[in-house]
């Protein structure tokens, strides 16, 4: 049975045309979660690092300057006291949110190649087919 | 003559293939439409009849194929999966064809008579038919597969196939093609 020359051109096509918007909208969805969470990192980190340092929670441990063994008898009592000092539920947040920008780059560099070479594809097939 | 040797030397090539598609290397997904094609395009063929309509259902067909490619184990043979996805492929096709009526008004009714008459009798065209013949025809254009139907009729799969063949015949021999003599 005759099958036409350009049918194999328009399968083709039509591949890197699926493969076109699959990976632009891949890339983008990347792209923008990954910069919603480090927004949300460094926004929570801000806002962590605000809240102690108008405690002044930090302060309690300048006693490390001035009497060190004082310092580390008390050592168990002052992380106690910036326990309590800490806003909890921020730091919750703030570690999930550390966790998820962790997961989603190394998911990013595990597939990076994959979509490196697909976007290399798709690049000679349009631009130089 | 295509030797053993050749046949498994292509199927690694198939396989180093698809794993380097998977990988991101879809230009070598190429490799695969030229080799398949035209045997996909002559399994489709000659089930349809419609030139444009076997063009879409192939191009269809090697879609699906990309669009699953990361789930196809690279072990397996290409060609009877893509031939698989055909099939599926033809059968939604007919479902969604289900019925169509020619909507064609230049069709003109002369001197009284509508060359779509016999056509429109249905059930006359049916009324030659025994139960099994009928019940196998009406699931046939359903887009119910062979298999499906030897399933429902609690019939061996071959039996079916010559039921829908003597089927076919008889309506055949009412339009006047066919033998009409029994041997």
């Amino acid at each position: 049975m005759e099958k036409p020359k350009n049918l194999e051109e328009k399968i083709v096509d039509r591949i890197y045309s699926f493969e076109a918007k699959k990976t632009t909208a891949e890339v983008i969805l990347r792209l923008v979660t990954l910069g919603v969470v480090v927004f949300g990192v460094y926004l929570l980190g801000s806002v962590i690092g605000e809240v102690l340092h108008q405690q002044q929670t930090f302060s309690i441990f300048d006693l490390w300057r001035e009497d060190f063994d004082a310092a580390r008898e008390y050592l168990g009592s002052m992380i106690m006291l910036v326990y309590y000092e800490t806003p909890t539920e921020l730091v919750l947040l703030f570690g999930g949110c550390f966790i998820a920008l962790v997961a989603l780059s190394l998911t990013f560099l595990r597939n990076f190649a994959r979509i490196k070479n697909r976007i290399y594809s798709l690049v000679n097939h349009w631009f130089h087919y | 003559m295509v030797t053993q040797e050749a046949r498994e030397e292509k199927s690694h090539q198939y396989r180093a293939i698809i794993k380097r598609i998977k990988n991101g290397e879809i230009d070598l997904f190429t490799y695969l439409v030229r080799d398949f094609t035209r045997v996909v395009y002559t399994f489709i063929a000659n089930k349809l009849y419609n030139r444009d309509e076997v063009e879409d259902l192939v191009q269809q067909t090697f879609l699906s194929f990309y669009k699953n490619i990361d789930r196809f184990d690279e072990k397996r043979e290409v060609l009877p999966y893509l031939l698989q996805i055909a099939t599926n492929e033809v059968r939604m096709f007919w479902r969604s064809h289900r019925q169509e009526v020619p909507l064609d008004e230049a069709v003109v009714i002369q001197d009284g008579h509508d060359p779509w008459s016999k056509f429109l009798d249905f059930d006359s065209l049916m009324a030659g038919l025994t139960h099994h013949q009928k019940e196998a025809l009406r699931m046939l254009t359903e887009g119910y597969s062979y298999k499906e139907i030897a399933r429902t009729l609690r019939r061996p799969l071959n039996t079916i196939r010559t039921i829908i063949r003597r089927a076919r015949l008889s309506v055949l021999e009412q339009f006047g093609y066919g033998k009409t003599q029994k041997s």
